[in-house]
């Protein structure tokens, strides 16, 4: 998590949406590189029969392992875009 | 206990719990739109994950993506499911900003939402008739689906009818009694239910047949099922079509809509959103090796038959008691979807239609939605009765007919300069393209599927339009003003 403490009460409106058009931006690559991560992958290893690793295909480990990353870069992405309050 | 009676008292006790909870629900709730439609505004983390994700998973895992990797292996779920755990979730981050407009005005449904937005009825209507269209063939399914499994399942002793009948009736029910508090609840458990089994029945195939090895074995002599194919319809034209068309349809699902909005706070839809992955790798991927396991299992299964391929394993495979569990997931996946859908047409028929333009009170459309619920169920169970072999292929394509008002629907909340009038062309062109594709009324260029020249062209004429039209700077303001604002808070604390 962000550390919001350090967040100063006192920003102008242009310090503030400069603020927040960084923070999109960091968003923004984070959304672009988990999209093209399993291009790459694909790209990278190409269609040649993968050996089978205890009947789990390295292509699912993969997987399982993008939808942990998933959820880390969600977070990720919430923490930066999201408002400190959001009662 | 015979195989039959098990399945039977399985799914009489499943259909006891949703009663119960549906009544439980019901004493739980207070009157008024707000309560009936979204729960008071109330829903939690765990209930609000599991009503969305239970809503928004529908008996496609189980029975499609079981069936597909069956016949081509783990293609259709790599294709499907790449990018999509990633992208699907963000539609949190909009869902977010339309709680918090919908909370400050007392907004019910997406229609309405939008209709505020633009201040356009015209929008509205088209709105509505879109999400009816798209979403009464999915109901339909939800019914037949229902009927048919238990058909199976009991072996005839359960007909068609009677099944279909017994799915609408339970539906139908905590539906009417508990509204969404109802619905979210249900869900809840439907959600638990149908994650169990999958788990369960992934985990407990290879301990019965002796090991995770020998089902390695199978699949040695079938290396094109673990092999990612790039021919159709899994190339990189199906690819893209089927990335664009799910990773933007949840955004664009009303019923999806209506739970986001029915939050409690903020922090519940931003749990929901990072959970979503998670949980996606708990149903698909089991869903994807029980159907390419069953490829090399039970082989030789023609087109739809693979569909079954799950419930085949498991009568054929694991313990009765596993098998009578296969159903009550099967209903609960079923029915956890229908619902949800059921409830939000029910909801914008009341709103949209009766309260905005016959005046009722607050008190009425609540009576009236209950009464709508009821009477869909009871249309849709009549024509499920009915022979209509095209319906699996309509609501198949409610993807790509949501999806389609995909760029109307963000759009709007993230450009002020957008109008009605590009939203209106934009929302009938992506329309009109996504069902010339439906029809074949031209051809598919490199694989590219309705859904991509939809959105492409929604999001084009909706640019284009919205420039070319005068501004609404009031209606814009007065919801794009809480999103300047919400913008400030991401930075700077409160004073």
């Amino acid at each position: 998590m962000l550390d919001r403490s350090s967040r100063s009460p006192e920003l102008s409106a242009g310090e503030a949406g400069r603020r927040f058009r960084r923070r999109a931006v960091l968003a923004s690559m984070i959304a672009v590189m988990m999209l093209a991560l399993p291009w790459i992958a694909v790209v990278a290893t190409g269609p040649v029969a993968e050996t089978v690793i205890g009947a789990i295909p390295l292509q699912l480990a993969c997987f399982i392992a993008y939808g942990v990353i998933s959820a880390g870069a969600l977070w990720a992405i919430f923490a930066l875009l999201w408002p400190a309050t959001d009662q | 206990m015979s195989q039959t009676g098990m399945v039977l008292t399985g799914s009489i006790v499943f259909i006891a719990l949703m009663v119960f909870l549906g009544r439980a629900a019901a004493a739980r709730s207070g009157s008024g739109p707000e309560e009936y439609f979204l729960a008071g505004r109330g829903l939690r983390r765990w209930v609000l994950f599991a009503s969305i994700f239970g809503t928004n998973v529908s008996a496609l895992v189980m029975l499609g993506v079981a069936g597909s990797s069956y016949h081509r292996g783990i293609s259709f779920g790599l294709m499907f499911l790449g990018a999509i755990m990633f992208t699907m979730p963000l539609s949190f981050y909009f869902g977010y900003r339309c709680w918090l407009v919908a909370k400050k005005f007392g907004i019910v449904s997406p229609v309405e939402f939008y209709r505020e937005r633009f201040q356009s009825d015209g929008l509205a209507i088209i709105l509505f008739l879109g999400f009816v269209t798209w979403t009464i063939p999915l109901i339909l399914t939800g019914v037949i689906g229902g009927g048919r499994a238990l058909e199976n399942f009991t072996n005839g002793t359960v007909p068609y009818w009677v099944g279909g009948l017994a799915v609408a009736v339970v539906v139908g029910y905590y539906t009417w009694a508990g509204g969404m508090r109802g619905t979210a609840w249900t869900n809840t458990a439907q959600t638990a239910f149908f994650m169990a089994f999958l788990v369960l029945a992934v985990i407990l195939l290879p301990v019965v047949l002796g090991g995770i090895g020998e089902l390695g074995s199978g699949l040695r002599e079938r290396p094109d099922l673990i092999v990612r194919s790039w021919s159709a319809p899994t190339d990189v034209g199906g690819t893209i079509s089927g990335f664009l068309g799910f990773a933007l349809m949840t955004f664009g699902l009303p019923y999806v809509w209506i739970r986001m909005v029915s939050a409690q706070s903020g922090r519940d839809l931003r749990f929901s959103g990072v959970a979503y992955p998670l949980a996606m790798i708990l149903t698909w991927i089991p869903a994807i090796l029980l159907g390419v396991w069953g490829a090399t299992l039970i082989p030789g299964l023609e087109g739809p038959a693979a569909d079954s391929i799950i419930f085949m394993l498991t009568a054929q495979y694991l313990p009765v008691w596993l098998s009578a569990f296969g159903l009550v997931a099967l209903l609960a996946i079923v029915m956890s979807s229908m619902d949800a859908q059921i409830l939000t047409l029910s909801n914008m028929l009341s709103r949209d239609v009766v309260a905005r333009y016959w005046r009722t009170n607050e008190q009425k459309q609540v009576t009236y939605a209950r009464v709508f619920v009821l009477v869909m169920l009871a249309i849709t169970y009549a024509v499920s009765l009915l022979d209509l072999p095209g319906v699996f292929d309509v609501a198949s394509f409610a993807v790509s007919g949501f999806a389609g008002f995909y760029p109307v629907l963000v759009g709007a909340i993230f450009w002020r300069r957008a109008t009605k009038w590009g939203a209106i062309a934009s929302a009938l062109s992506a329309q009109a393209v996504v069902v010339a594709g439906f029809l074949n009324w031209y051809p598919t260029v490199a694989g590219l599927q309705p859904v991509v020249w939809g959105v492409l062209t929604g999001a084009v004429v909706f640019v284009v339009v919205s420039l070319l039209t005068p501004k609404q700077d009031e209606a814009a303001a007065r919801f794009h003003d809480i999103w300047s604002a919400m913008n400030r808070r991401t930075v700077t604390r409160p004073r």
